[in-house]
């Protein structure tokens, strides 16, 4: 594994994990734009801008990207969240280039309005989509619930009043403030060709003007709220609850990881013991997300409506009881799971395309899968407690949803 | 790339795939069983069963075993489906041995513990409750129903009376008779020693014994249905399945390759014609199916109920229209799109062991990715067209949920 770098004039950083064994390359663009970026009356563009990058070029129209895709066999997709933008795809080294030149195309998309318009119809299905998905209406009450008066608990998808208000022009003034060159990364992984990819993409992207892309930080206060949602025609309840964790800048992070991991994996832990196996809630688990200047440690549980008040009283129990209930021998299936996971996801370029990009938006620095195992094997009980003790979990905003 | 395999003198057989660069091993365990082999009146007696194998060994509780592979850091699961109950794990090489003596413990030696069926039929009960909340995944199960004639329609995770009805007696007369070795696969991947792997599977399996036969592959449906679910949901469900040719069929590759030009990557026609070009859907896909004797081509969309109209004519039209021929461009892209998959599963440990098992399974043997290629390359725009004929989408069988009924042609 051979790690590269490479900034281009206009600020442009490149990176590249290099694994002259693999089968495959994957490659992508990692933009710090999201949800959270947005004003009100632009909910939902990060996401809908997304989609119309695959839409047409000056030189492409949306069919000629799609059969260009096509064509290669690239493995391409994207996805948006609260404070990322990814556009990425997986290919046969033998189709690095043409992908390349594609997905640099890309980036500076047409905006034509007849795409514009018929995408706006897609993305309002997408809404109606995830409006029937309980998990989904949970968790975006809950990022909302939780970061009340922040931006990062706006909502990704927006809402259909936002999404049919919206005019290709605000659009266009959106990515002419976000997709700055020194405000994306363009990352590669797998079976690549460095110097090559560098002169290529440098061709292609040196002359992107930069100017500054901003991200506002207000202060947050996170509180101890609750709240219940309905849905009609429910069968089941879903319960979350989300407190702070570790921002992205946090090394407590990986304590955060392994805690989560003895207290709610998907099995074997204690929400598992004192919820699933019991028969109580088909789900029960906890994880941690870290974010830009903010974090959160959430647990989630779906279950029978007449058991929810019981499961959500055993996940605070758990909670509450975290720092006295940690003992050695859980600490270390935990860690030994997780170091596992981490080689299993090491196994495709596609999975270490997300790893290295997402450590380098956050963290402008490369961190080898060995390190990463190393992090976790070098962590003690002592290092978990302390997580517990600078975010005490019962700080936990809970949202139940359930029938109406 | 080489395949190795063993019989062992009970009838199981161990398939392997050494990878040389990879820094993890797996593998997938196929028996016969699933939601085909359950009593009418037990309907989800093997999805049970299944779940409690996990609730400990003869010598080991729960928690033990849970713990036991915990401490190996083995990624794990297990289902039952129609036709086969499968037990898959990945793990770092050097936990190899251990995960399958784990394993078979878990299969051979099943504890039973009687306190532990009320909490896994509770939990089977509250699964089959929440899938009424999940309008896509209640699609594909009510599909199959619909389609797929008993017993290989049957839902793998059973029916709420079904699930009510079985008890510990009756899923440890469910092992006894369907936990044999003789129909057995264990597909392997990954880094691992042939010999010392050889031997680690006959001190495991070895003692084994018995023999239940397997269910004669069913014929997919005669006759054809639709079926609507009333749901107030704001999109609508649209699934629909027609037959095709099986993974044994000398045109399975001309079957898939004719499912890519409709569904493959994001140059699929029904992508470009019913969300790319008007935009009536998030989702549209179609996939084809290649279970032994019952293949399918079962299609997919997603759409709000004032499109559903527009969206079934659209997508209707495209599955019947690959009668009507296929570009060279579009049969390039979706061998193009399979070829890549194919390359892309080939580095992943777990997908290789799971993939060989189930050749295996189905074939007595297993095709290399070279022959596999080989059989993409050779499909052509007249072999498809001429499978569409054989293979017409009509008559089929079409699954709505939503707020109003939808027939198939206006």
């Amino acid at each position: 594994m051979k790690f590269h770098q490479h900034k281009l004039d206009n600020g442009l950083t490149l990176i590249g994990e290099e694994r002259e064994t693999a089968f495959s390359a994957a490659m992508g663009f990692f933009v710090r734009t999201g949800a959270r970026d947005e004003s009100p009356e632009l909910a939902g563009v990060s996401h809908f801008l997304e989609h119309m990058m695959f839409k047409g070029t000056e030189k492409r129209s949306a069919m000629d990207i799609t059969f260009e895709l096509g064509a290669i066999g690239a493995q391409a997709n994207a996805w948006t969240s609260e404070e990322n933008t990814v556009y990425y795809m997986g290919v046969l080294p033998e189709y690095f280039d043409s992908g390349l030149d594609l997905l640099c195309d890309m980036l500076r998309p047409s905006l034509d309005q007849k795409e514009f318009d018929t995408e706006k119809n897609v993305i309002l299905e997408e809404i109606a989509l995830y409006k029937d998905r309980p998990t989904h209406v949970l968790f975006e009450s809950a990022m909302a619930e939780f970061f009340t008066g922040h931006t990062a608990g706006n909502t990704v998808l927006g809402s259909s009043e936002s999404i049919s208000a919206l005019s290709r022009d605000q659009m266009l003034g959106y990515f002419e403030k976000r997709y700055a060159p020194s405000n994306m990364i363009f990352v590669c992984t797998g079976k690549i060709d460095w110097e090559k990819t560098v002169a290529e993409v440098d061709k292609r992207c040196g002359a992107w003007k930069d100017y500054r892309s901003e991200r506002a930080y207000p202060k947050f206060n996170p509180e101890k709220r609750s709240k219940t949602i309905t849905k009609k025609g429910l069968q089941g309840a879903h319960v979350c609850l989300v407190a702070p964790g570790p921002t992205a800048a946090d090394d407590d992070r990986y304590a955060a990881q392994v805690l989560t991991c003895m207290l709610g994996d998907s099995s074997g832990s204690q929400a598992y013991w004192e919820i699933v196996d019991r028969g109580l809630a088909e789900v029960a688990v906890m994880d941690s997300d870290q974010m830009d200047q903010a974090g959160l440690i959430y647990a989630y549980s779906s279950t029978d409506p007449s058991r929810i008040d019981d499961v959500s009283a055993r996940l605070g129990k758990i909670i509450r009881g975290a720092a006295d209930s940690l003992e050695e021998d859980a600490f270390e299936r935990a860690r030994t799971k997780i170091a596992s996971r981490l080689v299993l996801q090491g196994e495709t370029s596609m999975r270490r395309l997300m790893a290295v990009g997402s450590e380098w938006s956050y963290r402008q620095r490369y961190s080898a899968l060995e390190d990463e195992v190393q992090k976790i094997g070098q962590l003690t009980l002592g290092d978990l407690k302390a997580c517990l003790e600078k975010y005490p979990l019962d700080l936990a905003t809970e949202v139940k949803l359930l029938p109406a | 790339m080489s395949f190795l395999s063993h019989q062992l003198d009970n009838g199981l057989t161990l398939v392997a795939e050494p990878m040389e660069y990879s820094s993890s091993a797996s593998f997938s365990i196929y028996i016969p069983g699933g939601a085909a082999y359950d009593d009418s009146s037990q309907l989800g007696g093997c999805s049970l069963l299944v779940e409690m194998l996990g609730k400990g060994t003869t010598s080991r509780d729960s928690r033990a075993l849970s713990e036991a592979f915990d401490s190996l850091g083995v990624s794990r699961s297990r289902s039952s489906g129609v036709e086969a109950i499968s037990f898959s794990a990945a793990m770092l090489p050097q936990n190899l041995a251990q995960a399958l003596s784990l394993t078979a413990e878990m299969i051979l030696h099943p504890g039973f513990p009687k306190e532990e069926l009320q909490p896994v039929r509770q939990l089977a009960l509250q699964e089959l409750r929440s899938l009424e909340d999940e309008p896509s995944s209640k699609a594909m199960v009510e599909l199959s129903g619909l389609f797929y004639p008993a017993p290989f329609g049957n839902p793998s995770m059973g029916t709420l009376a079904g699930v009510e009805n079985c008890t510990l007696d009756d899923l440890a007369s469910l092992h006894r008779k369907l936990f044999t070795p003789s129909g057995v696969v264990i597909g392997v991947a990954g880094k691992f020693d042939w010999d010392k792997l050889k031997e680690q599977v006959e001190t495991s399996f070895g003692a084994w014994s018995g023999e239940t036969p397997r269910l004669k592959p069913g014929n997919v449906a005669k006759s054809y249905q639709s079926k609507h679910v009333q749901k107030e949901s704001n999109q609508m469900q649209l699934a629909l399945a027609y037959p095709s040719v099986d993974y044994s069929h000398e045109n399975y590759y001309t079957a898939k390759v004719a499912n890519g030009v409709l569904s493959g990557g994001m140059s699929g026609r029904l992508f470009i014609e019913v969300r790319e070009k008007r935009g009536l859907v998030y989702r549209v896909s179609s996939s084809h199916s290649g279970s032994l004797g019952r293949a399918a081509v079962i299609s997919y969309a997603g759409t709000t109920p004032q499109n559903a109209r527009e969206c079934l004519d659209v997508m209707y039209g495209e599955l019947s229209g690959l009668q009507k021929g296929v570009s060279e461009d579009e049969l390039g892209r979706a061998k193009a799109d399979l070829k890549s998959r194919l390359v892309m599963q080939s580095e992943i440990s777990s997908a290789r062991a799971s993939s060989i098992a189930h050749n295996w399974w189905s074939l007595g043997r297993v095709k290399s990715l070279d022959e596999i290629k080989n059989s993409i390359d050779k499909v052509t725009s007249e072999a498809i067209v001429e499978h569409s004929k054989k293979f017409p989408a009509e008559p089929v069988s079409l699954l709505t949920i939503g707020p109003e009924a939808l027939e198939l042609h206006a």
